[in-house]
């Protein structure tokens, strides 16, 4: 038993460490650790910096293109970027469609996509919910009928985080109304500019545009734009799901709004004296601390157990669960320390709207984390079923 | 980083693993819980045999010298039978006490006996001396043959046979006694800075030790109350099938989880420099989680969970008095944010 990295892996951190406080640029640094919304203008030019370092895609193997590094260097890698100020890296792409053409795609398919993945030059987005299936994915009901070469989808997909940047779609469809609801399911890639697409974003209660709905009228999406069999579909999906979860504690994220939290807290005087030293702020400041040391060492628990035998198996519900209600927690620390300043708007007149102020936007937007990924109900429920056999 | 069991590690739990099943049956332990204060525990005989006596006494002394993580798991692995032996108290905190002291023949005797079983020694955590006499009250006190204390600057042995001692059963089942005892039939081991630092390093390990032994019987609660919702049937299926207490199974198995990771993390730190603050922190997420999985086993058991007659009930009276042995979590909190 060892809780230490070993030297390689520390002088590793080191470097990463020193290459983000080098190539980070000011603007985006200054935009993440104010507790700004995500500007997709930052996230591609980050994106576009890290590749040009050979780390665009820091969880692929070498084979493509990837630096192929373990769990724990990946797990260093993020910790040290989201500490630093880096924007977080878009897991549609990286994590979740190339992970899945990579084991089910063709090689056409491969070397079509994936090399455009790191680089920044095609955003993905991930065609899943429906407004009739959350949770109970498999009740989707977007349909997409074989016409020749060509499938003809029509229906409607929700909740589209960043559809209106993104290149490309992976989408689940239905291709056989007839069979049980999980197997006739397809998993296609739908080009955003093909005809009969039409995404409507939708605001949000802090004023953001992260998410959209994504209308599919007759959309013609070749054969070869299918991955895997036809009907194959919710096998892929369970895949990719599987590898969204790693990483998935934001320890590094949390520690990052931990200690802006801390600093937060010293710069405001309430009653007199600094909110840090209120000694129930101080406690519950500390009760978060606490959470995050034990949620850093169980996320380190999982990443060796992933490292040795190749899954984080349905523990990473815990740490999805405690990560996203830990980095809550932190926002209402936070929105705290600001007190009635919290309240104000300032006219945005680019956008033609009211901003709210960043740390009650920062509190507001993050209801989202136990919602997202799976909510928190349902890891609830994995836990319940794969862990303790209920 | 690594949290694989090294292959003694792998061994000691195995053997700890068997013990706990072949000899650690409610009823059996029932038994011994109900048995005299002044009784030796019958199973402190088979610790010695397999060596766990020996975890960390210095080999020098007789002992095996291994690290402290060993003798958590081991405390974690016994702590899952409901442990009413000193094995927390003699084996890890009196052992690293003396083995922190510098080395004399009392020191060396001491150890070696500790090691091979033939005395039992407590710490006296809250010991006063008062004109000539040493009062304190502790676990296992009631049959152990000497305990240490610290008497301002000088850490001391006092054997126990000569001592008065007033022995009882906490409403867990472990043995205490309050001890009076003279000043004079006791043994100075280490004087000064070396006397407080053993005393320090006894106090941290009694501490982890503790945590290691509840996080263990946690763990046994845990695994009855899911076995309880898996087989309890109610409106037609198992009430473990209801995502009321599912979830709520879910969320114990979180926090138990978290209070391990800060355990292990805690032991493999011990002495760095955020060791203390690093021990403290893994008091409050121990005690959240042996409150909450003590409480939550109860009502998910039911009624059957609040009888005498059920195992869980005795466990959570264990988890309770760990809680209090261990000292008031808001104290460690404090502590914990003043060292920011």
């Amino acid at each position: 038993m060892d809780l230490n990295f070993t030297a390689e892996e520390q002088a590793f951190a080191a470097e990463v460490r020193e290459f983000v406080q080098r190539a980070l640029p000011e603007d985006i640094r200054a935009s993440v650790l104010g507790g700004e919304h995500v500007d997709a203008e930052h996230l591609a030019r980050w994106q576009k910096i890290i590749h040009a370092q050979g780390w665009g895609a820091p969880t692929w193997p070498r084979e493509w293109g990837g630096p192929g590094w373990d769990p724990i260097r990946q797990h260093i890698f993020d910790e040290e970027c989201m500490v630093a100020g880096a924007p977080r890296l878009l897991p549609f792409g990286l994590r979740m469609v190339g992970p899945v053409l990579m084991k089910f795609g063709t090689a056409a398919q491969q070397h079509r996509f994936l090399p455009r993945i790191p680089s920044a030059e095609d955003w993905w987005c991930q065609g899943y919910s429906e407004p009739g299936a959350g949770s109970d994915l498999a009740g989707l009901s977007t349909r997409a009928v074989r016409r020749g070469h060509r499938y003809i989808v029509n229906g409607q997909k929700t909740w589209t985080t960043l559809a209106q940047h993104a290149d490309w779609m992976f989408c689940l469809v239905r291709t056989d109304a007839e069979a049980k609801k999980q197997e006739g399911i397809s998993f296609l890639l739908i080009d955003m500019k093909s005809k009969g697409v039409t995404v409507r974003p939708i605001r949000l209660l802090d004023g953001s545009v992260e998410v959209n709905e994504v209308f599919l009228d007759d959309v013609e999406v070749p054969v070869e734009q299918r991955v895997g069999e036809e009907n194959q579909g919710w096998t892929i999906a369970k895949y990719l799901l599987e590898h969204e979860r790693t990483g998935i504690a934001n320890v590094g994220i949390n520690k990052r709004e931990l200690a802006r939290a801390r600093r937060l807290a010293g710069e405001c005087v309430r009653n007199g004296r600094s909110l840090a030293a209120d000694p129930l702020f101080a406690a519950r400041l500390a009760e978060v601390e606490i959470e995050l040391m034990a949620l850093d060492v169980l996320n380190l628990r999982v990443l060796a157990a992933a490292r040795d035998r190749g899954s984080p198996g349905p523990m990473a519900s815990m740490l999805k669960i405690k990560g996203s209600e830990l980095y809550q927690r932190i926002a209402e620390l936070i929105l705290e320390t600001q007190g009635s300043r919290a309240l104000a708007c300032a006219w945005d007149g680019a956008a033609q709207r009211w901003e709210q102020d960043p740390a009650a936007a920062f509190y507001l937007n993050l209801r989202k984390v136990t919602i997202y990924g799976g909510s928190n109900e349902i890891q609830r429920s994995i836990i319940a079923k794969h862990v303790l056999d209920l | 980083m690594d949290f694989s069991y090294s292959e003694d590690q792998s061994m000691f739990v195995a053997s700890c693993e068997r013990l706990v099943r072949e000899k650690c049956a409610f009823d059996a332990r029932r038994a011994v819980a109900k048995s005299p204060a002044e009784a030796v525990p019958p199973l402190w005989p088979e610790f010695a045999q397999l060596g766990l006596t020996s975890l960390l006494v210095p080999e020098d002394a007789g002992g095996l010298g291994r690290p402290l993580i060993d003798g958590v798991l081991v405390a974690q692995t016994l702590g899952r039978g409901w442990l009413l032996e000193p094995f927390v108290d003699c084996a890890l905190a009196a052992a690293t006490a003396l083995a922190r002291a510098p080395q004399g023949a009392e020191r060396d005797a001491t150890l070696a006996a500790i090691a091979d079983g033939r005395s039992i020694v407590v710490p006296l955590a809250d010991a006063r001396v008062v004109g000539g006499e040493v009062r304190g009250t502790a676990a296992h006190a009631s049959y152990a043959d000497a305990a240490l204390f610290l008497d301002g600057g000088r850490l001391c042995l006092l054997p126990l046979s000569t001592a008065v001692r007033r022995g009882w059963r906490q409403f867990d089942g472990t043995a205490a006694a309050e001890v009076v005892g003279q000043i004079d039939g006791a043994t100075v081991i280490a004087q000064g800075e070396a006397a407080t630092d053993a005393w320090r390093a006894a106090r941290d390990v009694a501490r982890i030790g503790r945590i290691a032994e509840g996080v263990g019987l946690a763990r046994t609660v845990l695994d009855v109350t899911a076995e309880y919702l898996r087989t309890r049937k109610q409106f037609g299926q198992p009430i473990g099938r209801f995502q009321a207490l599912a979830h709520r199974m879910a969320d114990l198995a979180i926090r138990h989880e978290q209070a391990q990771s800060l355990l292990l993390a805690a032991a493999m730190r011990v002495d760095a420099a955020d060791g203390e603050r690093l021990l403290d922190a893994a008091q409050v997420m121990a005690h959240r989680a042996l409150r909450s999985i003590g409480q939550e086993a109860i009502q998910l058991h039911g009624g059957i969970g609040m009888t005498d007659e059920l195992a869980v009930s005795h466990y959570v009276k264990r988890l309770l008095a760990i809680e209090i042995e261990l000292g008031d979590a808001d104290t460690a909190l404090a502590r914990f944010a003043a060292a920011a």
